[in-house]
């Protein structure tokens, strides 16, 4: 089982699953940055 | 392509009018519409909370995941009608709102992945794939609609 080649529909899902996991990453440490940014901006 | 004047013409709608003229339905609207997002975000929990062992670990995955699907697709139908619903009313000052099109953009990834990814692979026996691709693709799942409920609170927070 673990050394099982992997089908064409698990590759598929897990190439699409890592690239929805790196884009949220980056996407929410955008946002949180902004956010901490307006945080030091109004209360230093 | 620019989507001002569809977004112009769904306020001036009888949906919108609706919307904006009586508050009880749009209240009865949006409690329905976070009723079915309560009952999607469940169904999406459960099915990838078992992938990762973390409930319910004394019964099938691919149980859980087969039951669950009919559900998501029950609460995902009401979501998207109330949702329409809801936008027609406030459908222009969405339209100017940053965090609307990116709830927009991870539902509909969302659903893309629900649809062409995650089910695809979860309708064979849980037991003949990986379990790594299982858990990785349980936690994409679980970002990804974490996404949806968060950029959609965001709109009310925002502008």
């Amino acid at each position: 089982m673990e050394n099982k080649k992997l089908s064409t529909r698990e590759i598929v899902a897990l190439a699409s699953s890592v690239a929805i996991i790196i884009t949220a990453a980056i996407y929410w440490s955008i946002q949180i940055d902004g956010v901490m940014e307006m945080l030091e901006l109004a209360y230093g | 392509m620019d989507l001002l004047p569809l977004f112009e013409w769904m306020e001036t709608s009888l949906l919108g009018q609706i919307g904006k003229t009586y508050g009880g339905v749009y209240a009865i609207g949006q409690s329905v519409h976070l009723m079915s997002l309560a009952l999607l975000g469940g169904t999406v929990l459960v099915t990838d909370l078992r992938l990762l062992n973390i409930v319910l670990p004394g019964v099938s995955s691919n149980l859980i995941a087969d039951e669950a699907h009919k559900w998501f697709k029950v609460a995902l139908i009401v979501v998207l009608a109330t949702g329409i619903f809801m936008a027609c009313a406030v459908a222009v000052r969405m339209y100017y709102n940053p965090f609307y099109w990116a709830k927009m953009a991870s539902l509909a990834a969302g659903i893309v992945f629900v649809f062409a990814i995650k089910r695809p692979l979860l309708s064979r026996p849980h037991d003949e794939l990986s379990p790594m691709v299982l858990k990785v693709t349980a936690v994409a799942s679980i970002l990804l609609w974490f996404s949806v409920a968060a950029t959609g609170r965001w709109i009310g927070f925002s502008g």
